[in-house]
């Protein structure tokens, strides 16, 4: 049987301040697009740069299609987008690509010019020149234009626009359904929850859960901030089925809803409503909920 | 020139070694300018030739103090310290940039994740500082030797690339040692820092040295490793080299070379304080040598003392007399 793409055993990596990951055990088949979130200073860079062998577990082994991580060999077939992409000022994106190319033994440019035809990336500008999300797009090409088979990305559309964002997306699926493995990192659920199929949590170094996109989003919930002309009675909304209220600053009201939102709206009917703000619970919300499910648990 | 990790490297520092290079043609033609003047100026000679020894020896930055051959004025003004130290400057700028640069500016990230060893990234960096300096060396051998014959100035073109090449490694060396600092340190001020540190010492180390044993009276004992550094700072051979010396080129190159075995030592330094310090000695001295120009000396205490105070002495005298007879015979 073949080996998992990304094998971590009790994959740990300890820093002098505290920051790093604890006995990270996890595993991503290949063919899989797998998200891994966290918050900022959680341990995901530090997980991806021990995959890549740019540092080495404490202790533990991480594997990437059984090999260890800093064989040329592996390398090869890896694409890589660092999270702080830095790139050769002077050189152009055609430049780089050819720099990699060579670096990588490639007879060609590979996918180089197709991937920046789809991300309207003008190869021919110095990198001193582009902007933050053109960086961005040469990265994703330079990550992409060898066809690799496990793509690491970190944190891969800061930076990109939201119509860049699609096409990217769009890329990602290409690269997935061509047996690609794609592992993506993100401080934000919405940013992969459109492309992965699993994802992990981790935060302070130790994974939460792992678990389908699908599952996951059963759990997150919608954050409704609504401003009345005049403050609501207490309770008034709370006692709506899946309607929690989190925190009042005069007549606006910050709400936590879960499921159905209709039953919400028929209520808030009944009073003057100034404004809605809603937002899907970002991960830190799903986060703060999962340690509320675990304090309750426990 | 973005075949490989190697020539991307040169490519990168082309603009530095263009500046490099005008700048060491600059510096080669104004000394060569000046060298005329100075070597018809029987004044000046004198007065060098009235220096004491310590004194010569500092301003000759531990070589000779020499003007009025092609070969001292070359030594004393060139080759003891100023080339030297702008190959060492270039080659640390290099060596200290290669690994720690690019670990710095973050441009290491990507390149460690794609297929190459890391111990062939060293040796690819490592290559394009040899070249890099080879480059400059190469700049200066060939301003020196238009130089040389465009003012009609005696010297062949082997001594100086023999003087050229001595340069050429030491830079190397230190280049080598600031991009091992820096790979290891992954900070480049650190790795400028502490190889620019030990330039120094080394240098002052051989400038002093000869000024200690002469105090002394017998060599200082230092470690093998601040001597094989200070061996290949002083390893420019110009002020010894005369026109006709065969063979002495030969020795400045071995001179230069960073990992000269340590027996070698001895027998390589002697040139160095001989031509040095005592070629141009005092006058007592000077016409007491060119009585026993083809004899061993006898031995003089201070002299013999300063030199190494080992019994290797005598067995290198027969080789050294002719070339002293030569250069002080001259007017």
């Amino acid at each position: 049987m073949a080996s998992a793409a990304v094998e971590a055993h009790d994959l740990t990596k300890v820093y002098r301040g505290g920051r790093g990951v604890t006995g990270l055990n996890l595993s991503v088949g290949r063919g899989e697009v797998f998200g891994f979130l966290g918050p900022n200073g959680a341990g995901k860079t530090t997980t991806i740069r021990m995959m890549l062998d740019l540092i080495r577990p404490t202790s533990g082994s991480i594997r990437v299609f059984g090999r260890r991580p800093g064989d040329p060999a592996t390398r090869r077939m890896i694409g890589y987008l660092p999270g702080d992409l830095r790139l050769y000022g002077d050189l152009t994106g055609r430049e780089h690509a050819v720099y990699f190319s060579h670096l990588r033994s490639m007879p060609g440019l590979g996918e180089a010019i197709r991937l920046a035809d789809g991300l309207l990336l003008d190869l021919g500008q110095p990198v001193r020149r582009m902007s933050r999300g053109n960086r961005q797009k040469l990265g994703i090409v330079l990550a992409m234009m060898h066809g690799p088979q496990l793509l690491v990305l970190d944190e891969p559309t800061t930076g990109l626009d939201p119509l860049v964002q699609r096409t990217f997306h769009h890329l990602i699926a290409q690269a997935a359904e061509s047996g690609a493995t794609v592992f993506i990192s993100s401080h934000v659920l919405p940013e992969v929850q459109q492309v992965a199929g699993r994802v992990a949590l981790i935060r302070d170094g130790r994974l939460v859960l792992v678990d389908s996109v699908d599952a996951l989003r059963q759990r997150a919930f919608l954050r409704v901030e609504v401003t009345f002309s005049e403050p609501p009675p207490a309770g008034a909304l709370a006692s709506v089925a899946g309607v929690r209220e989190l925190e009042r600053h005069g007549a606006t009201v910050l709400l936590a809803v879960e499921g159905d939102i209709d039953p919400l709206i028929k209520r808030l009917a009944e009073y003057h409503v100034l404004a809605i703000d809603s937002h899907e619970a970002d991960l830190e919300d799903i986060f703060l909920r999962l340690y509320a499910e675990g304090a309750d648990a426990a | 020139m973005l075949r490989s990790l190697a020539l991307k490297t040169l490519r990168d520092s082309r603009r530095g070694l263009l500046l490099w290079s005008v700048g060491l043609i600059g510096m080669v033609a104004l000394m060569m300018a000046v060298y005329p003047t100075v070597r018809d100026d029987p004044a000046l000679n004198d007065l060098v030739k009235r220096y004491p020894d310590a004194l010569k020896s500092v301003i000759g930055f531990g070589g000779a103090l020499d003007y009025a051959s092609p070969a001292g004025y070359l030594g004393s003004e060139l080759f003891s310290f100023m080339i030297p130290l702008l190959l060492i400057i270039a080659a640390v700028a290099a060596g200290s940039g290669a690994v720690a640069g690019e670990e710095e500016r973050g441009t290491m990230e990507l390149l460690l994740t794609l297929p190459i060893a890391r111990g062939r990234l060293v040796l690819e960096k490592l290559a394009s500082l040899i070249a890099e300096v080879a480059w400059l060396g190469a700049v200066l051998w060939a301003s020196l030797w238009i130089g040389a014959v465009s003012i009609d100035m005696h010297i062949s073109g082997a001594h100086l690339a023999a003087g050229t090449v001595s340069a050429v490694l030491v830079g190397v060396l230190f280049g080598a040692l600031a991009l091992a600092i820096g790979a290891a340190t992954g900070r480049r001020g650190l790795s400028i820092g502490l190889t620019c540190a030990l330039a120094v010492a080394a240098y002052l180390v051989n400038v002093l040295a000869p000024l200690g044993r002469a105090a002394v009276g017998r060599p200082p004992r230092q470690p093998i490793l601040v001597l094989l550094v200070v061996r290949s700072v002083t390893a420019g051979p110009g002020h010894r080299e005369r026109p006709g010396a065969g063979g002495r080129d030969r020795r400045g190159v071995r001179d230069g070379r960073p990992g000269l075995p340590a027996p070698g030592r001895r027998r390589l330094t002697a040139p160095r304080p001989c031509g040095g310090l005592r070629s141009a000695g005092s006058g007592r001295r000077r016409s007491s040598r060119r009585r026993t120009r083809s004899a061993p000396p006898p031995p003089r205490r201070a002299g013999t003392a300063r030199r190494s105070g080992a019994p290797a002495s005598p067995a290198r005298r027969p080789g050294r007399p002719p070339s002293w007879g030569r250069s002080r015979s001259r007017p």
